[in-house]
């Protein structure tokens, strides 16, 4: 248990802090903070695959959409109670991870992640093809429940489901099976040969990722009130989950929430200047750049700054490490 | 009589129009060591490929102790015992020596990979059993040698509790200084009774080794026997360094 202090302080501190955050900040900074910890939720969910199996996602939105579109429609035609149109849409999400598995017997690297890009075109095409009247088309669903009303509870509402998956994968994560799957990205036959299913580990990746995207889905079209297939299977949105992860620091937990946060901030802070998609060049550059200075992320830069900084404080201390979350 | 460990019967595979490896019966036995030898692309590695269940055969048939395994998959045949190492060594990149260790000691179930502790010392004993110390085990696959890579596979083959061992071109960019290494490490496992097929080009290195020899050419076995024997046939000879 010694080796989990450091880390759940962390988390606790990372807590605390989230907590105590709303009282000291402006509404719209928590609005901002909320659409950041659903992006956190969308990279986690990203990087339990790409991150830690090497299974490369361009479909994101697929998933998080079958759970969104699943509740909404649910709430919107049946008047459904949230309490079961949101498990029923995270159940779907898992069926359709299922059907997003199915590539990955056969295929990896580039072709996966075409395929899985196509998922979303797919899902696009369909939500506005296939019985309109149902998904509500081009037009999308508007006028669904929400959970919560106003800045506050929605804040404390995604921050909990933030921390609560963000705390769940990293305890299941931090345990053998994070090593099998980070394994299966560094050489995939080496672990067959090792006498591992890698199916298997592969096919819980997936579910595990299905999952969180699910809920992420659920919640966040329960938060915005509305869907509509333009803004949900997007070329843009899928990449910013992609670079929220790879930006805060892949195969990691505390990666992607750090990197959502930080580039939900900078597209927010940069929007004043440049109103227009071309903020994204300037996000695009940002990424780029810390991503040549550290492959590793946000993530390793802050873990490094950290250990100098608690070397130049407690200087007998630094030298003991720790697994950070 | 018992059946051998492990067969090859009659086995083909095609590349397109490539035969690889032509009607192949090829056995070892219980606690034998075979050294499986030939020229370039007479079809070992695919004979590998196929024993471990990384490669379909064809046709024919894989045995395992008298059971036929042609269509069980690669993981659990590891589970019955059948590991194997790559002419080009692979280990898990971003993963000390003793991560790569742990791999191999991973049980195939997610529910126990998340539930279980990772049992104590049984890694370090396979990290010593191969000559490792404690500063090796902390490495990255990339600071170290060739041979400190070969000896790496093997420990991580034998951290599989395995009954057979599949050894690709085990000397293939070693020193003699690591052949010799290696060699001890692999009479060792002999002297255990760990049944073996080597292929290995170095075949003064693979002599004392195995107790006895089959040739392979165009993946079709064209001798088989003793050491000795073996290499003085007229057709083994022209296998390996052409018709005079």
């Amino acid at each position: 248990m010694a080796g989990l202090a450091k880390p759940l302080l962390g988390w606790l501190a990372f807590g605390v802090v989230m907590c105590l955050l709303p009282a000291f900040v402006s509404t719209g900074t928590v609005r901002i903070l909320i659409f950041a910890n659903f992006l956190a939720i969308f990279a986690m969910s990203w990087d339990v695959i790409s991150g830690r199996t090497g299974y490369i996602s361009f479909g994101h939105p697929f998933l998080i959409g079958i759970a969104a579109y699943t509740t909404a429609m649910l709430t919107y035609h049946l008047d459904t109670p949230l309490w079961l149109s949101i498990p029923a849409g995270v159940l779907a999400t898992l069926v359709g991870g299922t059907l997003f598995f199915l590539p990955a017997l056969r295929i990896r690297g580039t072709y996966f992640a075409l395929v899985t890009l196509a998922f979303m075109e797919l899902m696009y095409q369909l939500t506005q093809v296939i019985a309109p009247k149902i998904t509500g088309g081009t037009r999308g669903l508007s006028g669904i429940p929400t959970l919560v009303s106003g800045a506050i509870p929605n804040y404390y509402l995604t921050f909990g489901l933030t921390f609560a998956i963000g705390l769940g994968l990293w305890f299941v994560l931090r345990t053998r099976v994070g090593a099998a799957l980070a394994a299966i990205r560094m050489d995939e036959g080496a672990v067959a040969a090792s006498g591992l299913s890698t199916i298997r580990l592969k096919l819980f990746a997936f579910m595990t990722s299905a999952a969180v995207a699910g809920i992420g889905g659920a919640f966040y079209v329960h938060y915005l009130g509305s869907i509509a297939p333009r803004g949900l299977f997007d070329i843009s949105f899928l990449f910013t989950i992609l670079v929220a992860a790879l930006l805060g620091g892949s195969a990691t937990i505390a990666g992607p929430i750090l990197g959502a946060y930080f580039l939900t901030f900078l597209l927010e802070y940069l929007r004043p200047f440049l109103p227009g998609p071309e903020r994204y060049v300037i996000y695009g550059t940002i990424a780029l750049v810390v991503y040549v200075l550290e492959p590793r992320g946000l993530h390793a830069i802050f873990h490094a700054a950290f250990r100098a900084a608690a070397g130049w404080l407690l200087p007998s201390r630094a030298s003991s490490g720790g697994a950070s979350p | 009589m018992n059946a051998p460990l492990l067969e090859l019967r009659e086995v083909t595979k095609r590349f397109g129009g490539l035969v690889a490896v032509d009607r192949l019966s090829v056995h070892v036995d219980e606690g034998e060591s075979l050294g499986l030898i030939g020229p370039n692309g007479a079809g070992k590695t695919t004979a590998f490929g196929i024993l471990m269940g990384e490669q379909r055969p064809d046709a024919g048939r894989v045995f395992f102790r008298g059971e036929d395994v042609t269509r069980v998959p690669t993981h659990r045949r590891v589970a019955r015992g059948i590991a194997r190492t790559w002419q080009v060594p692979r280990p898990f990149g971003e993963m000390t020596v003793l991560d790569n260790i742990r791999v191999g000691m991973m049980p195939d179930s997610v529910r126990r990979l998340v539930a279980e502790r990772p049992p104590e010392g049984a890694d370090w004993e396979i990290v010593r059993s191969v000559g490792f110390g404690e500063r090796e085990a902390a490495m990255l696959p990339g600071q170290l040698s060739m041979g400190e890579l070969r000896k790496l596979e093997l420990a991580r083959t034998l951290a599989t509790d395995p009954r057979v061992l599949l050894l690709d071109e085990v000397f293939a960019g070693l020193t003699r200084g690591e052949i010799a290494q290696l060699s001890d490490l692999l009479l060792a496992e002999r002297k255990r009774g760990m049944t073996s097929i080597i292929v290995s080009h170095d075949l003064r290195s693979l002599a004392p080794l195995v107790d006895r020899v089959v040739v392979m050419s165009f993946g079709a076995v064209i001798a088989e026997g003793g050491f000795d024997e073996v290499l003085a046939s007229p057709l083994v000879q022209e296998a390996y360094l052409g018709q005079a």
